[in-house]
């Protein structure tokens, strides 16, 4: 039981390429107030490629979830910063939890209807179903 | 077989296929309660979470109502008598009141069709808070209580598609 999972999540990709190309092209807009007018038309079509490559950047360095498991336990990395790690033992239950873009996590509670963590599946490219069935084994045999 | 549609009923809960009656967004396998195994059990609200539009509609119009599904299969239907019914409902009712549920749904899956005397006690079940639903796992038949809820089992969740569902994927990924 051993899996690393860190599928691209393009809505969110997405979504900070376009933050990113809109803010680009307001900023280009009132910098190149004092160009002159043939060749504004060409300033204000570079903010889309500079602002797909600063919205991937950003992307993966702010918001990109990798998920690292074992059979000890399991580590969520969100961009390059944050890490946080988890051990199996550290949870007395888990459920699946659809939320309500459709992805569905893998809900770890500390206590029964206590406090949890939820382990990004479908988002991070980890089927759910099959990751549950193997720990609900080994909470069992436990 | 009887697991594996266990396994796409959750799997079309998670889906979203309960969400012209509820949102049930959370499912637990092996669920105890009061000495009861219940094999699946989903939980919710009927107000939906959506997006925008959507959301702000449910937010307005529709009551939060906390609701649950209960699935329970009966493999051995010989001894499964009125007793062991009336003892669920009864133990569902409890747990209703605890939570402040408005709603719940107990579904059973028998490797065949439900006895008779169980399907005519289903079928006669009258009262509003309780939906109950029988299905023969193998050819997809389906008994409801004849209240809303029992109704909405058919109507809303596509219980009588859940073994057709089932066995038209496991045909194509058989393909595949």
């Amino acid at each position: 039981m051993n899996g690393k999972a860190g599928k691209v999540q393009f809505p969110k990709l997405i979504s900070y390429c376009a933050l990113a190309t809109i803010g680009l092209l307001i900023l280009f807009g009132i910098i190149t107030g004092q160009v002159p007018p043939q060749l504004r038309t060409v300033v204000l079509i570079l903010p889309l490629p500079l602002g797909l490559l600063l919205g991937a950047v950003l992307y993966f360095r702010l918001a990109h979830e990798v998920v690292q498991y074992d059979e000890y336990g399991f580590t969520m990395m969100k961009g390059k910063g944050t890490s946080k790690s988890y051990k199996w033992e550290q949870f007395a239950g888990m459920s699946l939890f659809s939320d309500s873009k459709g992805g569905v996590s893998v809900r770890m509670y500390y206590q029964p209807d206590g406090e949890f963590v939820d382990l990004p599946a479908t988002k991070t490219g980890i089927d759910p179903f099959s990751l549950r069935n193997t720990l609900q084994n080994r909470f069992t045999k436990t | 077989m009887i697991d594996q549609v266990v396994d796409e009923l959750e799997r079309e809960i998670l889906e979203g296929r309960a969400r012209w009656v509820a949102d049930l967004n959370e499912t637990f396998r092996d669920y105890s309660l009061e000495g009861q195994r219940f094999e699946m059990f989903a939980r919710g609200q009927t107000r939906g979470q959506g997006f925008m539009l959507s959301k702000f509609f449910a937010w307005t119009v529709l009551p939060n109502y906390k609701v649950s599904l209960y699935a329970r299969v009966v493999r051995d239907s010989t001894n499964f008598q009125r007793g062991n019914l009336l003892e669920l409902l009864r133990v569902l009712k409890q747990e209703m009141e605890r939570r402040n549920l408005k709603w719940v749904w107990l579904i059973f899956f028998f490797e065949g069709d439900p006895p008779e005397r169980i399907g005519s006690l289903v079928q006669e079940y009258n009262k509003e808070e309780i939906g109950i639903g029988c299905v023969n796992a193998y050819s997809g038949a389906v008994v409801v209580s004849k209240n809303v809820l029992g109704r909405s089992l058919v109507k809303h969740l596509g219980l009588h598609h859940l073994v057709s569902n089932y066995e038209r994927k496991s045909r194509k990924s058989s393909v595949s």
